[in-house]
């Protein structure tokens, strides 16, 4: 279906659509800034990304690394009882946050676990280190979380930009040169209408 | 039956040989998974091992090699001479109880399942104590804890109010550590004269480590109680221990050990924190056989084979749970201690 069919080809429908125009093309260049802003934040948070995940890789390692050696050390009884000792769960507080308009979860800690006290020096540094782990992870997947929302947000935001520039603003381009032909074309024959006319009335005289 | 200490120390000597030594040991380790490692034991004086192969598969052989060494234990102990022997059974059985009294006060703190508590003891019987029962059944820890007051344990009723005061177990814990280390060390006052060197060397050395541990887990805290936390003191005192919670670092606490400890506290610097324990088990391996060799004929070589034993079921213990994890035989041979042979 054409961009044309159906429309109105009045004066009134024409300053519409030229002040709805306007308002799409300043919409347009505000979600191009949006879309230039994202790919940004996009590109630097997936360097950021890289490197910290290849910094918990090696954390994980060393963590891993501490509790194999635990376990080695104390055998994996002693290490369950141990652990059971301790009460005070990982408490977790998730919260909405938003950058650009990209609403994303936000993870705080609210309780730590009190790994020192109950435990051999041994198990507990290797519960300190993965522990490090734990909080590297969240703030990792939070991270992520943001990163593919961004991302999705780019995708949609580049969308509509697409939308707009290609197919939105042509369209309505269209339907005012529709409407201007129409209008000339209209006032056109008006004034040859009212040149016959006036022609008529003079011959008659 | 009670029989010479020269037929004990005879027999001992013969069961020596039993234990695995250092090609043993590296063929056990070098296995590539737990099957192997299994088939490997099997051609070892430990024989056919049976195990529930399911996913609790390491736990289960812990319990078997547990077994294992009270057995050894218990045939030792019962023709030993009743002096010794009664030392020996205090030396092993009532850690053992110790153990046994950490993991249930632990099961209590967290209101473990009773099953969850069975499972988790050394299957030995009780010691010092009739039966684990009525505490395990206790409905609090205050309940287990009362239950133990008029039993050589009652030192852990008194600590009952710092457990409150902290709301943490370490109070009672260090309650039964103390408590583990007087009585051994009181029964090898019994002993003869000549034998008390090495029951005082390793009683003392493994609460001084025990303390060292602990100063260090406790560094940078400010104004510790020091008679609070370590009830008994050997060769590390008080003023050794407030050095270590003061030092700046792990690394300058233990510059400022005198040996032996330095040398077990040294992977600390490292990082390597588990390594101590190995180190721990080297050191009263070398305690012993230095022991053993200024007198093959007499009580030292009794106390070194068990020893040995326990140090091999730690060994042991630690392989087949690194085996069940896939881990390399580098890894494993980190902490093991190198064995007698």
């Amino acid at each position: 279906m054409s961009a044309t069919s159906g429309v109105r080809p009045t004066k009134g429908y024409l300053m519409e659509t030229k002040t709805r125009i306007q308002v799409v093309e300043r919409g347009t260049e505000f979600l191009k800034l949006k879309r230039d802003q994202l790919a940004k934040q996009l590109t630097e948070s997936l360097d950021v990304l890289r490197g910290r995940r290849s910094l918990l890789l090696k954390n994980l390692h060393e963590a891993y690394s501490a509790l194999t050696a635990a376990y080695l050390s104390l055998g994996p009884t002693e290490v369950q009882s141990q652990v059971r000792a301790i009460r005070k769960p990982l408490t977790l507080e998730v919260l909405p946050r938003s950058v650009m308009g990209v609403v994303y979860p936000s993870v705080r800690i609210k309780d730590k676990p009190e790994i020192a006290a109950e435990l051999d020096i041994t198990l507990a540094y290797a519960a300190q280190q993965v522990f490090e782990i734990i909080e590297e992870l969240i703030h990792l997947a939070e991270f992520e979380e943001r990163v593919e929302r961004i991302a999705q947000e780019l995708g949609t935001t580049n969308r509509k930009v697409n939308a707009l520039e290609n197919f939105v603003i042509p369209d309505m381009k269209a339907v005012i040169k529709f409407i201007e032909d129409k209008l000339d074309e209209e006032s056109m024959e008006e004034l040859v209408r009212t040149k016959l006319i006036g022609g008529a009335k003079s011959s008659r005289r | 039956m009670k029989l010479g200490i020269d037929y004990v120390v005879l027999r001992t000597h013969a069961r020596i040989s039993d234990l695995l030594d250092k090609d043993q040991m590296r063929v056990l380790t070098d296995a590539p998974n737990i099957t192997e490692f299994l088939a490997r034991l099997r051609e070892t004086p430990y024989g056919e091992v049976e195990a529930k192969m399911d996913d609790k598969l390491a736990l289960n052989l812990e319990k078997v090699f547990i077994q294992k060494f009270i057995e050894r234990i218990e045939s030792i102990v019962a023709i030993t001479p009743t002096k010794m022997g009664d030392f020996l059974r205090a030396y092993f059985h009532l850690r053992f109880e110790v153990v046994n009294l950490k993991r249930i006060i632990r099961g209590k703190f967290t209101e473990s399942t009773e099953e969850q508590i069975r499972e988790s003891l050394v299957p030995i019987a009780p010691y010092l104590i009739d039966s684990y029962d009525p505490l395990i059944q206790a409905g609090s820890l205050e309940d287990a804890v009362a239950k133990l007051k008029g039993t050589p344990y009652d030192e852990l009723y008194k600590k009952l109010d710092l457990y409150k005061e902290y709301d943490a177990l370490w109070p009672l814990e260090l309650a039964l550590n103390h408590i583990y280390a007087s009585k051994t060390l009181s029964l090898g006052k019994g002993l003869p004269r000549k034998n008390q060197h090495i029951v005082d060397s390793l009683a003392k050395f493994e609460t001084d480590v025990e303390n060292i541990l602990v100063a260090l887990k406790r560094r940078g805290a400010k104004d510790v109680d020091l008679e609070e936390i370590f009830p008994v003191t050997y060769y590390v005192g008080f003023s050794d221990l407030q050095n270590i919670i003061d030092a700046e670092s792990m690394g300058k606490a233990v510059d400022g050990l005198k040996k032996p400890y330095r040398g077990v506290m040294e992977p600390i610097k490292t990082g390597d924190i588990a390594l101590v324990r190995a180190m721990v088990r080297k050191g009263k391996y070398e305690t012993v056989s230095k022991a053993r060799a200024g007198d093959e004929y007499g009580f030292n070589v009794i106390l070194a084979f068990l020893v040995y034993s326990e140090i091999e079921k730690d060994n042991l213990v630690g392989l087949a749970w690194g085996e069940v994890q896939g881990l390399g035989s580098e890894e494993l041979m980190k902490y093991i201690v190198i064995p007698w042979g």
